[in-house]
């Protein structure tokens, strides 16, 4: 019975995202494809909806050229749900698949820069929450801030050129037999500091601690005598922490296009850039429909994650 | 404290404003179109140009009071467009609170799992690489965002019984909309909100101009000054990119300081 | 306070532990670059594939250059010598061709599969194929039947004669052991990211980015390669590639970008080595223009223009200023023709000569409007040179009284506009050319629909005459006269404001030697490079 009472809320709520999830995948899918019906360069959808149409069992009397909405939709939805993405204009092979392999690339540097972003802004705040001085306070984050002002590629070049001439070393460019963690350095501070994740979670986390340890009941747990570090644990940072994860995912891939162009990393980024310069529909299309999946999925297990971890969750 | 960020706030902001005021009136310290190809990527504080030159021996004072036009306006439209459709769709769900409020929040989840470039990339990709078109989406794609936050506060004013009463007073329908719940209520959000979009339009095109789809010269912005001078960062010649560079980094912490100040401000009345 | 002290112990460990892992994993790495035997060379854009027919990009002809052989090749000083052919024989009406295979070669790979006559049949027939997607179909063409006659020993009969026949027999061979499975070939066969030839390197893999590593050929027929490997990275920032040069991280670039030049040539670790491309830049202007479809105005713009102040200040004068329509490499082209000088006074002369007015404002037409030409130009995020010159081109008309309303079109609308529409006044562009200097599809009147070379709508019956006759001769005095004489009028005609032919650079360091670069083949003689 009790293990009911916790299934219960759980999977519930599971449910709900699930749901969520498909339902904000399918309207993120057909406003897509609004866009590309509606495009002034007709012949561009004519030729995908072709070539996604040539191995698949389609109905003879479709006129692809004058076709209404909803059988293009239809046609183009079917063929998604089956894996058909077409091929790549540029290279001719299977566009999913090249976007996975991209995808695994900067699914590893996000992951980098979320754990140095975390290796660094925690010890920080606990910092910050020790001396609990303001003014310092205010000053370190307005400078943090001020960071993340200037244009994120600048930044990189500015690093670039500064490790250039102090250090007279550059240590960025990834070669194959030899690449070693010196390749995801730069790029990958680079990214937490520049998007100002390491800020976001300094702050907040700060913020929260201070704020739990203020509240009633750890006041009177504490002065029982037991233990809070579980509780403060629970609401100052993996809350915040989840939160800020779910909140923010989407932008550090918007950031990560940016880095990887200039570290040259053969991420998703650099492929949705390239692909949108030379038009390469399937593949930018692909591209644009995974990074939307990954990050629904980030964003699925982070509200998991909050729901295993606080079952009453589940019931907003 | 308080004196002085607003006092640098004020001074950064009304610079820029100064600054568009000459271009737009023609006060420029150089012709901006004027080359000097002699005097190609000249360091600042030298007695021709205050600024130095870029890569063309253009004056890097000259085009960036010129840049404020295309560097600033977008993002203006960006800001207006959001606030204007975001507050009224926020406030109209006075009228169908679960219901609305549940549309906004799904548009919001919808939104929050494209990062914006990618929706700028496919627009570019399908339509064409034109400023004001991808200021648009931007602007567009901060309804919901708006929206969330006046319903959250149309929220919280009900529960309060305060909106009721006013239609119990016999108020009509749009004086509280907009003088009731959007002036009175939401007009510290809703500045907070639009400084927070002013920031991510401005670093948007910014970076638009390092991938290549910004502003295109010959017209200057900050954004494509601070890209062009990029190019000859590693060989030494960091100015030409490092002004212009500053310059935003000056404007964004402006705005930043001031809206801090104007939410505190807030919250304490 | 009792929670924060635990807290913060609790990270510290946690921290440190993280942060001596990633320095201990720096250091490792740090040590072990720059392995010795291996060059890393730098492209821009990554090969699309790897075969040598169905990619245009340069970096996959480059790389196929490694892979691959032809039957003879063309060396740096534009002369034929043998590659997989040791000799070959000629009928007398030139329209049979014999070749006599080497013996010793074979394949790459373990199976060590020995090259013969088949293998160069079965190429011909894979290429011609109507299917298979390649730019090198016109090349084809020529042969009517290709025979083996023995194992050894191939017999091509050509549709008909033509001036250098033998240059067409520079195609690279494909093995047919691996191939034969194919009908025909395009982007997608497996072989054409995973290709097997006869060349001096062999392809041992490549990743997600398109970096591609190239293993050295033991038993190559002309000599062992000197290096053990060859590792192709594409960057997609040239600044960046440019610091991977200088902080030794690559060993070449392929194409050194202009900007980049000075600082290279000053640093005594590095070599510059300048190859001429058989290319040009120029301003070609739309002659469905009324304006511009009158000589006097298109002269007077290329009198308004400096370009040796340009080439100076973009290029370091690091190319030549040319006066025509063909490379200043080729054999057509006609010394005799001296490009126009920089002269702003002659310029506005010929304009007011044209019947414009000229005004504090700027010229004005004989209705009173102002002079205005719509100058589209392609963005191209790599290429900054090409930006730098549309604006100093607004700028120097600008000077004269003539406005330019530049627009800048991402690139497909840019093509779209230029090629398809004819839609633009001025536009900046460049044509590059093979060994043949052909330029009846750029100025001849035919050429000018949709698509088309001539997509400024020139016409001229007198060129037109020209070269028709041009295309005719058979005989190389008779060709190169006829087009010394279109050189000129073209030249006087100005349908174009011819710029310049660049030097492009390739840089390595000094720790390599015996390099020698082929204009557009570059790896021709790669076997032969080493490392001091």
């Amino acid at each position: 019975m009790v293990s009911w009472a916790i299934i219960k809320p759980i999977s519930r709520a599971i449910l709900k995202e699930l749901g969520a999830t498909v339902l904000i995948l399918f309207i993120i899918a057909f406003s897509v494809f609004i866009l590309l019906f509606y495009s002034p360069n007709e012949d561009m959808l004519t030729a995908y909806l072709l070539m996604i149409s040539e191995n698949m069992p389609v109905n003879e009397e479709l006129d692809l050229d004058n076709i209404d909405f909803t059988s293009a939709f239809i046609l183009w939805i079917t063929a998604v749900l089956s894996g058909n993405f077409g091929l790549s204009l540029s290279n001719g092979l299977p566009a999913m698949q090249q976007s996975i392999e991209f995808m695994l690339n900067t699914i590893s540097l996000i992951f980098f820069a979320v754990l140095l972003s975390l290796v660094i802004s925690l010890p920080f705040s606990a910092l910050i929450i020790k001396n609990n001085q303001p003014i310092t306070q205010k000053i370190l984050s307005f400078g943090l801030n001020c960071l993340s002002f200037f244009p994120l590629f600048w930044l990189a070049y500015l690093v670039i050129f500064l490790s250039g001439r102090l250090f007279d070393h550059f240590p960025l460019v990834q070669q194959s037999e030899t690449s070693g963690a010196i390749f995801y350095l730069l790029p990958v501070i680079l990214l937490a500091i520049g998007s100002g994740l390491v800020l976001e979670i300094t702050q907040q986390v700060s913020y929260e601690v201070k704020r739990v340890s203020k509240e009633d009941y750890i006041i009177c747990a504490r002065a029982k005598g037991a233990s809070v570090f579980r509780h403060l644990f629970k609401e100052g940072i993996a809350f915040p922490l989840l939160t800020l994860l779910s909140n923010r995912i989407a932008y550090l891939f918007g950031a990560t296009i940016i880095i990887e162009q200039i570290f040259n990393w053969p991420g998703i980024g650099r492929l949705l850039w390239q692909t949108t310069q030379s038009r390469d529909l399937p593949l930018l299309l692909s591209a644009v429909l995974l990074t939307v999946l990954v990050i629904r999925i980030v964003q699925f297990m982070s509200r998991m994650c909050y729901v295993l971890i606080n079952p009453r969750a589940s019931h907003e | 404290m308080e004196l002085i960020t607003l006092c640098y706030a004020t001074l950064v902001l009304l610079t820029v404003c100064t600054f568009y005021l000459c271009a737009s009136f023609g006060f420029l310290p150089h012709d901006p179109e004027d080359l000097a190809l002699d005097q190609i990527l000249a360091a600042p504080l030298n007695t021709e140009y205050l600024l130095g030159t870029d890569y063309m021996g253009r004056d890097v004072l000259t085009r960036l009071m010129l840049g404020t036009e295309a560097y600033f306006l977008p993002g203006l439209l960006a800001v207006s467009l959001a606030i204007t459709l975001g507050s009224i769709l926020g406030a109209m769900t006075i009228f169908f609170t679960r219901n609305g409020k549940r549309i906004i929040n799904l548009l919001n989840n919808c939104l929050q799992s494209m990062p914006r470039l990618v929706i700028l990339f496919l627009v570019i990709a399908i339509f064409e690489p034109e400023i004001y078109l991808i200021m648009l989406i931007i602007g567009i794609s901060h309804i919901p965002s708006v929206a969330r936050i006046v319903n959250n506060r149309v929220n919280v004013l009900k529960e309060k019984s305060f909106i009721n009463s006013a239609i119990a007073s016999g108020l009509p329908i749009h004086t509280i909309m907009f003088k009731h719940i959007l002036w009175f209520n939401c007009r510290g959000i809703l500045a907070a909100q639009a400084s927070l979009i002013m920031t991510e339009a401005i670093l948007m095109e910014t970076s638009l101009s390092y991938l290549g789809f910004g502003v295109q010269e010959p017209a200057s912005s900050w954004g494509n000054m601070i890209q062009a001078g990029a190019n000859y960062m590693l060989q030494g010649e960091i100015w030409s990119s490092t002004i212009p560079a500053i310059a935003v980094m000056l404007v964004l912490s402006a705005l930043y300081l001031l809206t801090h100040l104007f939410i505190n401000k807030l919250d304490k009345q | 306070m009792y929670f924060n002290k635990l807290l913060f112990n609790h990270h510290r460990l946690l921290v440190s532990g993280i942060i001596s892992g990633f320095i201990a994993l720096c250091l490792l790495s740090a040590n072990s670059i720059a392995a010795n035997g291996t060059l890393y060379y730098g492209e821009s854009i990554k090969p699309d594939t790897l075969d040598p027919y169905t990619s245009r990009e340069m970096s996959s002809l480059r790389l196929s250059e490694l892979i691959f052989n032809g039957l003879i090749g063309i060396n740096e000083s534009q002369e034929i010598v043998p590659e997989l052919a040791e000799s070959w024989e000629v009928s007398t009406d030139k329209k049979t061709w014999i070749f006599h295979l080497r013996k010793n070669v074979s394949w790459h790979g373990k199976d060590n599969k020995p090259f013969n006559a088949h293998d160069v049949v079965f190429t011909v027939n894979l290429v011609k194929h109507p299917k298979t997607q390649s730019s090198h179909k016109t090349q084809f063409d020529a042969f009517n039947s290709v025979l083996a006659l023995d194992d050894h020993t191939v017999k091509f009969s050509l549709t008909q004669k033509s001036l250098n026949s033998l240059s067409l027999f520079t195609f690279k061979i494909l093995p047919k052991h691996k191939l034969s499975r194919y009908k025909y070939l395009n982007k997608l066969s497996s072989f054409s990211n995973q290709p097997i030839g006869t060349g001096p390197y062999s392809f041992l893999s490549s990743n997600t980015n398109r970096e591609i590593t190239l293993l050295a050929n033991p038993d190559y027929f002309l000599g062992s390669p000197k290096i053990k490997k060859i590792i192709m990275q594409p960057f997609s920032d040239k600044n960046i590639m440019n610091q991977a040069l200088t902080f030794n991280s690559l060993d070449m670039v392929v194409d050194v970008d202009p900007r980049h030049i000075d600082e290279l040539q000053a640093d005594s670790r590095f070599s510059l080595i300048g190859y001429n491309t058989l290319s040009y830049s120029f301003f070609a202007y739309n002659h469905n223009n009324a304006l511009l479809n009158n000589k006097l105005i298109r002269q007077a713009l290329s009198y308004a223009v400096n370009r040796k102040q340009m080439l100076k200040a973009f290029y370091n004068n690091n190319g030549a200023i040319i006066s025509g329509p063909f490379a200043p490499g080729s054999w057509a082209y006609n010394l005799d023709v001296i490009p126009l000088d920089f002269d702003s006074n002659k310029a506005i002369a010929l304009l007011k000569q044209a019947g414009l007015i000229k005004t504090p404002e700027g010229f004005i037409d004989s209705h009173g409007k102002p002079v205005r030409f719509n100058l589209k130009v392609p963005i191209e995020k790599n290429n900054e040179s090409n930006k730098k010159i549309v604006l100093a081109y607004k700028n120097y008309l600008n000077k004269i009284g003539i406005e330019i309303n530049l627009v800048f079109l991402e690139k497909k609308s840019w093509k779209k506009a230029i090629f398809a529409q004819h839609d633009f006044d001025i536009t900046f562009a460049t044509w590059a050319f093979d060994d043949a200097s052909d330029i009846d599809d750029i100025f001849h009147s035919r050429y000018n629909t949709a698509w088309q070379n001539n997509f400024i709508s020139y016409n001229n019956p007198k060129v037109d005459q020209l070269l028709g006759l041009a295309l005719a001769s058979t005989d190389h005095q008779e060709k190169r006269t006829i087009n010394h004489k279109l050189h000129e009028i073209l030249a006087e005609d100005s349908p174009y404001t011819f710029l310049w032919s660049l030097t492009r650079f390739a840089a390595y360091t000094n720790k390599l030697k015996n390099i020698q670069i082929h204009p557009y083949k570059f790896f021709e003689n790669a076997h032969l490079w080493e490392f001091k």
